[in-house]
């Protein structure tokens, strides 16, 4: 297996960001990624083209290759205009003819640097980088591609300039973007100039800053790389067992089926049945029914190992000075860099089978990035996967990892627990329940259907119950945890200086009842899937809790130190 | 007291608002014997229009708190659905001062502070003096100080 070469080789900062001050260019091989990236794009207008150019339509075939050579000529285009390099303390992009655009991203506010390899990119030793902000949205950037010396410059550049003082420059989250009609040189030179203006202030702006702020303890940034966590293809497996990834794919599968047209005629349930061995002995369709099923599953069980290993072949964390990185990937090596003082928000979920195997998984949340609809391969890894599978006795050491302060003495916490009105609460609601579906019940199946509601209401009352007490909250002098979740076990740790906002919230039943929710919201933007929201506490205790953590989160102020 | 001009204001939006809507249902409508039972229900609507516009706005106002002190901070809101919230000193981004055209009227703001956070990515304050609200923005942005918060 082929290795991902680390870019981790000690570069000595001087001639990297000598290296990076004149105008880079992408890798040649860019080329190449970005017209296979438009051809699978473009794949079925191409397709069907070359379809009719094979009945013999020249004109089919004419706007098949017109298709291409617009897209070689994009590309080429692209390839030649877009130049980055680091200038003062900014990392500049440069692209577009006609439409020029040049970004400059502020060293210090890059969030993570994350690489994607897949196995076309390592056969030319490339890799695709994504460089993010705080600004929600897309990346910042995306260089497709570079080669990998070129990306451990780029990255060493961006640790040196990053490594040095801690603190930030105030204003600016984000990068500024500023396009320019730049059709004559004139035109150009004007935008040059204005950027150049624009700079000017901004490195002013840091310099105020810097000066301004104590200096804060550098973390040595040339330090080695250390191993923090491996998983053994062992616990891929079992996290393949557990999971329900097959479903996807057959959910997918199922989607396809349904779209198709005239679903109906070509597969309609009577033909199914007729795969069914008709025996005149009933138990031997039952057994091959059985049967089926369980192949079914142990297919997707299968499905489900081998996403798994897909994707998280060979992971590896390591630390090195304040960065996180994650390696992981098969066939397609993704690399993503997470600096710890980033991270906002860190989350552990124990979902039903996986808590079953002492296993467990960590999910960390760094601010801004992609929602959840637009994630890619790298956002994928570093957010919603950090450490997709670990030993519970692991857990403790890797939170430690993510930040110093993680530690707990998990047996001496003090837990807070849902107000004790609240069983009675929750079993008049499920009673509400079951006499509506009681009530359903009998419209739609006359005679005795009303008695799935009285044999709902134990389960109903069984599962709000339990759910409940799986609800609790405890504080410690630096971060809230939260756990709530029945089957899937969510413990989720707010760290005191990420609290953004605090609310307690009442719903008019709430106050029938005295209770109250507490909601905790930090600058995290969803990939964790887990929110604080501490409901059906006592009133008091929602409110003093509020008082104590508005007081105490004040003290903290958000610098790393 | 000027905050109570603010729910007279409210009250007064509210009722156009409803006079209107109540004329346009009456104009859209066809049906003969239906226009009768529109009247009604119009009346009933107006009629609850007027009630609630005339009792939430001192309600809501009631319940509508605001402090600022070293920790932060704090509002309190709503009367049904009742939120108190806290933004800790040092998370405001940026803070906004919003005035529509009838606050303008009365000399009123809505301060509007953003946070990193998600959900509560920008919290409100309505019904504030501008004057005051003007002052609460320099306050909040004196506080958020150097410091970088993502």
């Amino acid at each position: 297996m082929p290795v991902m070469a680390e870019p981790a080789t000690v570069v000595d900062a001087e001639p990297a960001m000598a290296r990076l001050a004149e105008p880079n260019h992408l890798h040649p091989s860019s080329v190449l990624f970005e017209v296979l990236s438009h051809v699978r794009q473009l794949i079925l207008p191409m397709l069907l083209g070359a379809a009719s150019a094979v009945q013999g339509s020249i004109l089919g075939g004419g706007v098949a290759g017109v298709i291409f050579a617009i897209a070689v000529g994009f590309t080429l285009l692209r390839y030649f205009t877009l130049k980055y390099h680091i200038r003062d303390e900014d990392l500049v992009v440069t692209e577009g003819l006609l439409f020029r655009r040049v970004r400059v991203i502020p060293i210090r506010r890059i969030q993570n640097v994350d690489l994607v390899q897949n196995l076309l990119h390592r056969l030319f030793g490339v890799a695709e980088v994504v460089i993010e902000t705080a600004s929600g949205g897309e990346p910042e950037a995306k260089l497709r591609v570079l080669r990998l010396d070129q990306v451990a410059v780029l990255e060493d550049a961006i640790r040196a300039v990053s490594g040095g003082t801690m603190i930030p420059a105030p204003s600016l989250v984000g990068s500024e973007i500023r396009e320019g009609l730049a059709g004559d040189s004139d035109a150009a030179s004007l935008v040059d100039a204005k950027i150049r203006e624009g700079l000017a202030g901004h490195s002013a702006a840091n310099e105020f800053a810097s000066g301004a702020a104590q200096p804060a303890p550098s973390p040595t940034p040339q330090s080695d790389e250390v191993v923090v966590h491996r998983i053994p293809i062992r616990h891929l497996v079992l996290a393949g067992v557990a999971s329900n990834r097959g479903m996807i794919l057959v959910g997918m599968l199922l989607g396809y089926v349904v779209q198709q047209q005239d679903f109906d005629e070509r597969f309609d349930i009577d033909a199914l049945a007729g795969y069914v061995p008709q025996s005149t002995d009933w138990w031997v369709t039952a057994i091959l029914i059985a049967a089926g099923g369980l192949a079914a599953i142990v297919l997707l069980r299968l499905l489900g190992i081998a996403w798994y290993i897909l994707r998280f072949y060979d992971y590896k964390l390591s630390r090195r000075g304040d960065d996180l990185r994650v390696a992981c990937g098969l066939f397609t090596r993704v690399s993503a860099t997470v600096p710890r003082r980033r991270i906002q928000f860190i989350s552990v979920h124990r979902p039903l089978f996986l808590r079953w195997m002492g296993l467990a998984c960590i999910r960390i949340e760094t601010a801004g990035g992609a929602g959840k609809g637009m994630e890619d391969a790298s956002s994928t890894i570093s957010r919603r996967w950090f450490c997709p599978v670990l030993a519970d006795r692991d857990v403790d050491r890797l939170l430690r990892e993510l930040r110093a302060d993680a530690a707990f003495a998990w047996n001496d916490l003090q837990w807070l627990h849902v107000a004790p009105q609240t069983g009675k609460r929750l079993t008049r609601i499920a009673l509400v329940a079951s006499i509506v579906t009681g009530v359903a019940g009998y419209w739609f199946w006359p005679p005795w259907g009303w008695l799935v509601g009285p044999a709902l209401f134990p389960l109903l009352v069984l599962l709000v119950w339990k759910k409940a007490k799986a609800r609790r909250l405890a504080t410690t002098g630096s971060c809230v945890l939260f756990q709530s979740g029945l089957f899937t076990r969510k413990l989720s740790l707010a760290f005191l200086d990420r609290i953004q906002v605090l609310e307690v919230r009442q719903s008019p039943f709430d106050r029938r009842w005295q209770m109250a929710s507490l909601r905790i919201d930090t600058a995290a933007a969803g990939p964790a899937d887990h929110v604080i929201d501490a409901r059906f506490l006592s009133q008091g205790v929602a409110q003093q809790l509020l008082e104590q953590l508005r007081a105490s989160s004040s003290l903290h102020t958000p610098a790393w130190q | 007291m000027s905050r109570i001009v603010g729910a007279i204001a409210a009250t007064v939006l509210t009722i156009l608002a409803l006079v209107g809507v109540a004329t346009a249902w009456l104009t859209v409508s066809w049906p003969l014997w239906g226009i009768g039972a529109l009247l009604c229900l119009a009346m009933v609507v107006v009629a609850i229009g007027w009630i609630v516009a005339w009792w939430w706005p001192p309600l809501a106002f009631r319940h509508a708190r605001w402090r600022l002190d070293a920790a932060g901070l704090e509002i309190y809101r709503g009367v049904l659905w009742r939120h108190r919230i806290a933004i800790p000193a040092h998370r405001v981004q940026h803070v906004d001062v919003a005035q529509g055209p009838m606050q303008r009227m009365f000399d009123l703001g809505t301060l509007i502070v953003h946070t990193a956070g998600t959900q509560h990515a920008s919290v409100e304050l309505s019904g504030l003096n501008h004057g005051e609200a003007m002052r609460l923005r320099d306050l909040l942005i004196e506080f958020r100080g150097g410091n970088d918060v993502v």
